[in-house]
C-alpha cells in the first residue's frame, strides 16, 4: 500500500494569503475528522490513517484547484470514502486470507480508538454503501444534509431516504424499536 | 435502550478520536503553488444531456430560432450578436487540444444512445468524482468557409458510473452518447459531416483536453418530446412551446397518494442557460474573488460549457395538468449562475428537466430529474435589461461593532428575497447573513454584531446573499471596521 512520505522540511509559513498557509491550515483542521472518518469506515486505526495521509496527499498536489472549492474538506471526505470504498475490499480480502494462514497483521504499536457499542458499528459498516456515509457523515460527522448531500454528490431528499432507510436497516439489525423515526440528524 | 440512544452513545464516543493529530502535513520541499480562487462547476443544475428535442417539425414558424427541417448551413453574415459569440475560425479543429490519452471505451462509430467509458489519466488531474465532467461539445460549420460555431454540455453521470482505483492512473467515468446537440444555431445531429463532435474533459484548471472525433452510424429516431421557443410582443419576452410533454408516473402517483408533497417538488422545472461562460463577477478591493483568467488555457473561448442562473428571470412553471400549454417567459435582466449571463451577447437556451423516480417513504420524497428538452430562445441585441442589484451604506465609514447601519440596496429583481451578510476576504464562504432581507430598491438596517469582530479597514464587506450553491453573490460593497472606543 502506498503510504505518503512524510514531509521533509517543515512547510514555509508566510504572510501570504493562499499557499502553504492555506494547505497547513486545512491539513491541521483535516486530518483528525478525515482519520476519524475513515476509523469509522474501516475499523482499522492504522489503515484508517493511511486513508487520510492519502487523501490529504492528494489535496496537497491538486491544491490550486481544491483550495477554489466552496468545501475542500468535504472533497476531502468524498476522496476518503471513495478510497476506504475501493481499496478496504482488497484489504478485508488480505486480512481473511491472512487468517486463514495463521497469520496476523503487523502491529505498530498504535493504540486502537474505543468507538464503543460494537454490535452498532458492525451493524453500520454492514450498510450499503451510501447509506453507510450518509449515517457517518449526518449523524457522526454533525454535517447539515447539503453539506453531505454535496459531499457524496446527490440530492438533499436522497440524503434523507438513505437516511431513513438506514435507520430502519440499524433497528432491524440490532432488534431495536425504532422509536424516533424523524430526521434526527437530518437537518 | 432504543436506537437513538445507542446512537448518541456512539457519536459521543467517536467524536472523542482523532482530535489531538499532530502529524505533520505532507509538503514535499519547496511548498505549494499559490491556489487560484477558481470557481469550478458547482452548480448542478443540467442534470442529464437532452434525451428528446424537436428536430423535423413543419408547423414551425419561420421566426423561431429552432433550426428545424434537415440541417442547413448558417451564414455568418446571419448570426446573431450572441451567436457570433461563439465562433472560431477553423470548424475542422476540435475544440480542445485532441490528446490520445482520452480513452473511449469502445471505440467508435456509435449508435445514438450508446453508454460508453471515457478514460482520463489522473495526472491530468482530472477527477470525475468530484466536480469534473465529460462534456459534449459540438463544432458546427457555418457558411462556405472555416468558421464553426462551438458549444459544449456536461454529460451527466452517476458517481456510481465513476471507476477509480488509485492504484492506477486512469479515472473512468460512464456516459451515454446523444447524437442531438443543441447549439446556438439549434438542434443539430452529430452524425452530420459537418458537425463535429468531441469528448472534452478539463482539469478544473482552464486545460482542456479532446477526445478524437466522435463518429455516428445508424438512424436518428425521432424525439418525442419537442420546445419550440418563438418571440412574444415584449422586447426580452418568449413562448415555449412543448409538445409531447408528460409527466413522469412515479410523480403523479405521489402526487394521487400524497398531494401535499406535489407542492413541494414540482413535475417539471425549466432553467435559462447559456452557452460558454460569461463575465466572471465580483471583485473585492481589487483582489478577484472569482477569477476570471482563462489566459494559458490556449483556447480563444470559454469554453466550461453551459451555464444555468437566475435573477434575472422569474422562476417559471409548467402546469403538471397541461404540460403543453405555452408558456411566456420574460427575461429582465441577467441572469447569475456561475457567472454574469446576459443573453443579448451570448446565446441562451430554455432547458425542461423532468422530476423521475420519484420515491416516497413515511418521511421523505426522493426523486431524480431528466432534462427532456431544450430549445435556443430568441434575444435581441437591443432589448433592455435591467441593471445588476448593487448596495451602498449610508452611514459614513468606518464602522464599529455594535453600531446599526441602513444599507440601501437597489435594482434587485421583485421575485428575489434575499439577505445581507457579513464576509471576511479571508473567508468568503463562510458569511454570517442578517435577517435584514430587503426587497426590491429597498433599505434596511441592522446592528454589526460578533462577525465584524477580526475586521479591519479593508478585509470586510457586506454581499447580498448568493443565490445558489457556486454562484457569486450580485453584489458586494466594502466594510471598513474600527475598534471600539
Amino acid at each position: 500500500m502506498p503510504v505518503p512520505q512524510p514531509a521533509l522540511a517543515e512547510p514555509e509559513l508566510t504572510e501570504a494569503k493562499g499557499g502553504d498557509v492555506d494547505y497547513e491550515a486545512f491539513y491541521r483542521s483535516g486530518v483528525g475528522p478525515l482519520r476519524r472518518l475513515a476509523f469509522a469506515r474501516t475499523g482499522d486505526w492504522a489503515f484508517a490513517e493511511d486513508l487520510a495521509q492519502d487523501a490529504l496527499a492528494d489535496a496537497f498536489r491538486q491544491w490550486e484547484r481544491i483550495s477554489a472549492y466552496e468545501d475542500p474538506l468535504g472533497w476531502a471526505r468524498r476522496a476518503v470514502l471513495n478510497r476506504s470504498a475501493s481499496r478496504w475490499r482488497r484489504i478485508a480480502s488480505e486480512t481473511r486470507a491472512m487468517a486463514r494462514l495463521g497469520a496476523r497483521g503487523g502491529d505498530d504499536g498504535a493504540v486502537e480508538p474505543d468507538l464503543g457499542d460494537p454490535e452498532l458499528w458492525v451493524a453500520i459498516r454492514s450498510l450499503p454503501r451510501r447509506q453507510q456515509e450518509v449515517v457517518l457523515l449526518l449523524w457522526f460527522e454533525d454535517l447539515s444534509v447539503d453539506e453531505v448531500a454535496h459531499v457524496i454528490g446527490c440530492g438533499g431528499e436522497t440524503v434523507r431516504t438513505h437516511w431513513r432507510r438506514a435507520r430502519t436497516r440499524l433497528a432491524e439489525a440490532l432488534g431495536e424499536i425504532d422509536d424516533d423515526i424523524a430526521d434526527g440528524g437530518a437537518r | 435502550m432504543t436506537l437513538d440512544d445507542r446512537l448518541r452513545a456512539a457519536r459521543t464516543s467517536y467524536r472523542l478520536i482523532g482530535v489531538d493529530e499532530t502529524t505533520r502535513p505532507a509538503v514535499p520541499p519547496g511548498g505549494a503553488r499559490s491556489p487560484r480562487r477558481v470557481v469550478l462547476l458547482l452548480a448542478a443544475v443540467v442534470v442529464v444531456v437532452v434525451a428528446g428535442f424537436v428536430l423535423w417539425n413543419d408547423s414551425s414558424p419561420e421566426d423561431t430560432v429552432q433550426v428545424v427541417g434537415p440541417p442547413e448551413l448558417p451564414r455568418v453574415e446571419d448570426l446573431t450578436e450572441a451567436q457570433r459569440a461563439h465562433l472560431v475560425d477553423d470548424a475542422s479543429q476540435a475544440p480542445a487540444p485532441v490528446n490520445p490519452d482520452i480513452q473511449l471505451d469502445p471505440a467508435g462509430p456509435y449508435a445514438d444512445g450508446q453508454r460508453i467509458a471515457v478514460t482520463a489519466p489522473t495526472s491530468m488531474y482530472v477527477d470525475f468524482v468530484n466536480g469534473s465532467r465529460p462534456q459534449l461539445c459540438s463544432v458546427v460549420r457555418v457558411g462556405t468557409g472555416t468558421a464553426g460555431l462551438v458549444s459544449c454540455d456536461p454529460l451527466d453521470h452517476d458517481p456510481s458510473d465513476v471507476s477509480h482505483d488509485v492504484t492506477e492512473p486512469f479515472v473512468s467515468v460512464r456516459v451515454r452518447l446523444d447524437r442531438r446537440v443543441l447549439t446556438p444555431v439549434g438542434e443539430r445531429d452529430c452524425g452530420d459531416d459537418e458537425v463535429r463532435c468531441y469528448l472534452v474533459v478539463d482539469d478544473g484548471g482552464g486545460s482542456f483536453h479532446a477526445s478524437e472525433r466522435l463518429h455516428f452510424v445508424g438512424d436518428l429516431a425521432a424525439p418525442e418530446i419537442a420546445l419550440r421557443a418563438e418571440p412574444a410582443a415584449e422586447a426580452g419576452s418568449f413562448v415555449l412551446r412543448p409538445e409531447g410533454l408528460t409527466v413522469d408516473p412515479s410523480w403523479l402517483a405521489m402526487r394521487a397518494e400524497h398531494p401535499e408533497r406535489a407542492d413541494g417538488l414540482a413535475a417539471f422545472w425549466v432553467s435559462i442557460c447559456s452557452f460558454g461562460l460569461g463575465e466572471r463577477a465580483t471583485a473585492f478591493n481589487g483582489e478577484a474573488l472569482w477569477e476570471a483568467d482563462y489566459s494559458g488555457q490556449g483556447w480563444s473561448q470559454p469554453l466550461l460549457g453551459s451555464d444555468c442562473g437566475g435573477l434575472g428571470v422569474a422562476p417559471i412553471t409548467i402546469d403538471p395538468d397541461a404540460p403543453d400549454a405555452p408558456i411566456e417567459v420574460t427575461i429582465t435582466g441577467e441572469l447569475l449562475g456561475r457567472t454574469w449571463i446576459d443573453c443579448r451577447k451570448r446565446t441562451c437556451f430554455a432547458q425542461i428537466t423532468r422530476t423521475t423516480d420519484v420515491d416516497v417513504d413515511p418521511e421523505f420524497t426522493g426523486s431524480s430529474g431528466e432534462v427532456v428538452a431544450a430549445a435556443v430562445i430568441p434575444m435581441d441585441a437591443a432589448t433592455p435589461l435591467a441593471p445588476r442589484p448593487s448596495m451602498r451604506i449610508l452611514e459614513l465609514s468606518p464602522h464599529r461593532q455594535g453600531d446599526h447601519i441602513t444599507v440601501e440596496v437597489r435594482d434587485l429583481p421583485d421575485h428575489i428575497q434575499t439577505s445581507i451578510g457579513v464576509c471576511h476576504v479571508d473567508q468568503p464562504f463562510n458569511c454570517l447573513y442578517s435577517g435584514a432581507r430587503p426587497n426590491g430598491s429597498d433599505r434596511v438596517t441592522f446592528t454589526l454584531h460578533d462577525r465584524v469582530q477580526g475586521c479591519g479597514l479593508d478585509d470586510c464587506y457586506l454581499q447580498l446573499g448568493n443565490l445558489g450553491k457556486g454562484s457569486p453573490p450580485p453584489a458586494t460593497v466594502a466594510l471598513p471596521i474600527v475598534a471600539s472606543g
